[in-house]
């Protein structure tokens, strides 16, 4: 800004304050007063600056009056909120804190950070992959089937030591953000399928969580490239 | 006329950029399921969709039908508004398109003199990028203006707002301050405003005509 007082500026001090230059925005000066400001901006970028702001301040409120005659109606605001009700939620029964983290036991476990790697599949140029997770009790095969839209197909294979049905819920989660990719119920022997989209930004990594029996595993970090 | 450039502000530049994206971290929670972060997004843009329906020239009621319609389609585009920069834009445009989609509805229903207030349709709007920014700077002034006492937003909006002169007496009662002290008073709020608006960040357009608009 430029200010008369102002010595830290590395803009010489220039004998005209905000209030003039208000005058000259606002309409209230004499025609002199504002060709005179005109070619003191002109020449000095510090007053220009000043000017710039000062008539945007200006424009800003007087639309932030105008919308707060005409304000958007109570009932949008309202019904805009119950919105929320649609947001993407993780599953009740999801808690990673209580899951239990299975280990990835596939012969690529050595290559975590490169994932494993995409051979061509035979049909319709889709590229696959397959990881899978264990420990004593329960194992995940996830294999990740890649469309040439961009959009994969997971199949999801739950196993227990355990006799009787599999059937159980199972999520799909964003590894980064947590945001939940899709959800539903394995079948009794534990198979499911499920795809996720090819929009932008798709998931790169990806979290498959099962709960059965009341106990929840999951499968980390699974990579979608 | 000489224009004013960014770079010769340092200071303000560098507090700008490390100031975070704040749709960005509203969307990544509203994709969690945060729904304070929703509404969040509401009061930010209810606003600016109810408020672009309505420069498109539709009345209040079809104006909260087409902002309605925005955030019903905006609550499933999360995902894919993720990495963009900022919500306004998305929010202008889409608001544009479906207040133009009611507008030309009602026109060819024979029912546009009911429906369209007194701005025409055909009436020219400003450009997109230029309705954004100009979004964005109103939200930096009314942050600027909420971070200045009461009396001096008055005081302030007295002075900006409106095209007569202020009514100072009124604002002296007002405030219990003598009319002769508004001046000074005034000129000490300028001073605070600018100040708030260096701290959040405010860029003018380029340029330094005079025209507010």
């Amino acid at each position: 800004m430029a200010r008369n007082d102002d010595t830290s500026s590395p803009h010489p001090a220039q004998p005209i304050s905000p209030e003039a230059i208000l005058r000259v925005i606002t309409g209230k000066a004499t025609p002199e007063e504002a060709q005179s400001l005109r070619e003191l901006a002109a020449r000095d970028p510090a007053v220009a600056h000043s000017v710039a702001v000062l008539r945007d301040v200006r424009g800003a409120i007087e639309s932030l009056l105008a919308e707060a005659a005409d304000p958007p109606p109570a009932s949008l605001l309202e019904r805009a909120a119950a919105l929320a009700a649609q947001l993407p939620r993780p599953p009740s029964w999801f808690d990673r804190v209580r899951a239990t983290a299975l280990v990835r036991i596939d012969g690529l476990a050595a290559d975590l950070a490169g994932g494993p790697a995409l051979a061509p599949a035979l049909r319709g140029g889709s590229v696959s992959s397959m990881c899978s997770f264990a420990d004593e009790t329960a194992r995940i095969d996830v294999s990740a089937m890649r469309s040439a839209d961009g959009s994969f197909t997971l199949r999801i294979q739950f196993d227990t030591h355990a006799e009787g049905s599999l059937a159980g819920d199972f999520a799909v989660l964003d590894s980064e953000s947590g945001e939940v990719l899709a959800a539903g119920v394995t079948s009794d022997d534990g198979a499911a399928s499920v795809g996720i989209g090819g929009g932008a930004p798709r998931p790169t990594l990806v979290d498959v969580a099962v709960r059965w029996n009341d106990q929840t595993v999951v499968a980390g970090r699974i990579p979608l490239e | 006329m000489s224009e004013s450039d960014p770079s010769e502000h340092p200071d303000r530049n560098c507090e700008a950029h490390e100031r975070p994206n704040p749709d960005q971290v509203l969307v990544e929670r509203a994709l969690r399921g945060d729904d304070a972060a929703w509404q969040a997004i509401v009061d930010r843009y209810a606003g600016l969709a109810f408020a672009t329906a309505r420069r498109c020239g539709l009345d209040r009621p079809s104006a909260e039908d087409v902002a309605q319609s925005v955030f019903a389609s905006l609550v499933k585009s999360l995902a894919t508004l993720r990495d963009s920069g900022s919500l306004a834009g998305w929010i202008v445009t889409t608001s544009r398109r479906a207040a133009w989609r009611v507008a030309r509805q009602a026109q060819q229903a024979r029912q546009a003199r009911d429906l369209l207030a007194s701005a025409p349709v055909e009436e020219p709007l400003a450009d997109p990028a230029e309705e954004i920014a100009a979004f964005e700077r109103r939200s930096q002034v009314r942050e600027a203006l909420s971070m200045i006492d009461e009396r001096c937003r008055a005081l302030l909006q007295a002075l900006f707002g409106g095209t007569g002169d202020p009514d100072y007496a009124a604002i002296g009662t007002r405030f219990g301050i003598a009319v002769n002290s508004v001046g000074p008073i005034r000129n000490r709020c300028l001073q605070r405003l600018l100040e708030a608006l260096e701290k959040v960040g405010f860029r003018p357009r380029r340029g330094a005509d005079f025209d507010a608009r």
